[in-house]
């Protein structure tokens, strides 16, 4: 709801490690969607974050 | 000679009308809207004693001057300080309660609520101040009794009447008309009301609850300087708080404006589902009085 406010990325969850580079936070390589999202939401739960998903396919999570 | 004064029985009278219209009006003002804090035995039974009190003042004010007792000014000074205080009561207790809540109030809606406890406390005062005072004046021209209370407790009811209306705030109703609007998702996972973008959501197990639970409504305000209510932040949040407190939320709740149109977008998953409920919910949302003033201004 808070909106404006700058977030940083505390995990990635990617099927391509092409599509990410020189990543600073933790990044997971998944073999397919399914497990893709799995990670992602065991991810989110854990870190207690946000789950987005950019139109590359790459899952990122972020603060809450 | 004091207490010879106090036993004149109309005396005794017009102060016990005073404290009874103004008693009586903070209860019609209490039922004024059960969807408005307060709505629980504890919070009601707190406001009618501190109406009671402030009536008991009001009433006793007049009397007192003219039994020479020009402390009773100063009696007033310390009421306004203690509704003072109550505001500043108001005020601890919502804040205290924000964490707890899902969709906090913010805080422009908790000064409004806020306000309006105080301002009611003075309304209550008023009403009885005029009550006594016209059963007093009435006085000078009828002699009997029970004409002049009939007529006093009428010229109370008027006073707590206009000031009722006068410090009634507008609600959404006036300034928005609400479309409803389809979900859907695009790019995989941005979620979309009608054509404004909302949030994005990156679980495909969350879009399906969303897709499947989930209101969208589109508030379309009706000029441009409803477009500078609905964009205020605060006002926002007590879109959402009302709309999360009494439909319930499963999950997620989010506004999102359209900048070139100045609509605003809401999605909600709730726990009561019903799209009408959630209209008339929105359309009675106050108006907060810091937005209210801006618009007048404009205009």
């Amino acid at each position: 709801m808070k909106e404006s406010q700058t977030r940083s990325i505390l995990a990635v969850v990617t099927l391509d490690k092409n599509l990410v580079i020189h990543s600073s936070a933790p990044t997971f390589l998944a073999k397919d969607k399914e497990s893709q999202e799995k990670i992602a939401s065991e991810l989110g739960r854990v870190l207690a974050g946000n789950i987005y998903g950019l139109a590359n396919g790459v899952i990122i999570i972020t603060q809450e | 000679m004091q207490q010879n004064h106090l036993l004149e029985l109309h005396v005794l009278l017009f102060i016990s009308i005073g404290i009874l219209v103004g008693f009586i009006s903070r209860w019609w003002m209490l039922r004024g809207d059960v969807r408005q804090y307060p709505t629980f035995p504890n919070g009601y039974l707190i406001h009618l004693t501190t109406g009671f009190i402030a009536a008991a003042i009001g009433a006793v004010a007049y009397p007192a001057l003219l039994g020479k007792n020009y402390v009773a000014v100063t009696f007033l000074a310390l009421a306004i300080q203690q509704f003072r205080d109550i505001r500043k009561m108001e005020k601890e207790t919502l804040h205290s309660l924000e964490r707890d809540s899902y969709a906090p109030r913010g805080e422009s809606y908790i000064d409004g609520i806020a306000k309006t406890f105080e301002a009611r406390n003075y309304i209550v005062m008023i009403v009885s101040l005029t009550t006594t005072i016209s059963a007093f004046m009435i006085r000078k021209y009828i002699k009997t009794n029970s004409i002049i209370l009939i007529l006093a407790t009428v010229i109370g009811f008027i006073v707590a009447f206009l000031l009722k209306q006068y410090t009634k705030g507008h609600t959404l109703k006036d300034i928005i008309t609400i479309e409803e609007a389809p979900l859907k998702f695009k790019d995989g996972a941005n979620l979309y009301v009608g054509d404004i973008f909302v949030m994005n959501v990156g679980l495909s197990a969350t879009r399906e609850r969303i897709l499947k639970n989930g209101i969208g409504v589109i508030l379309k305000p009706k000029g441009d300087n409803e477009k500078i209510i609905l964009n205020h932040q605060g006002q926002r949040t007590a879109i959402i708080h009302e709309c999360s407190r009494l439909l319930g939320l499963e999950r997620y709740v989010a506004t999102r404006r359209n900048f070139d149109t100045g609509e605003l977008a809401l999605v909600i998953v709730p726990i009561v589902k019903d799209i009408d409920k959630l209209k008339e919910i929105i359309l009675n949302v106050p108006i907060l009085e810091m937005n209210k003033k801006r618009q007048e201004k404009t205009k």
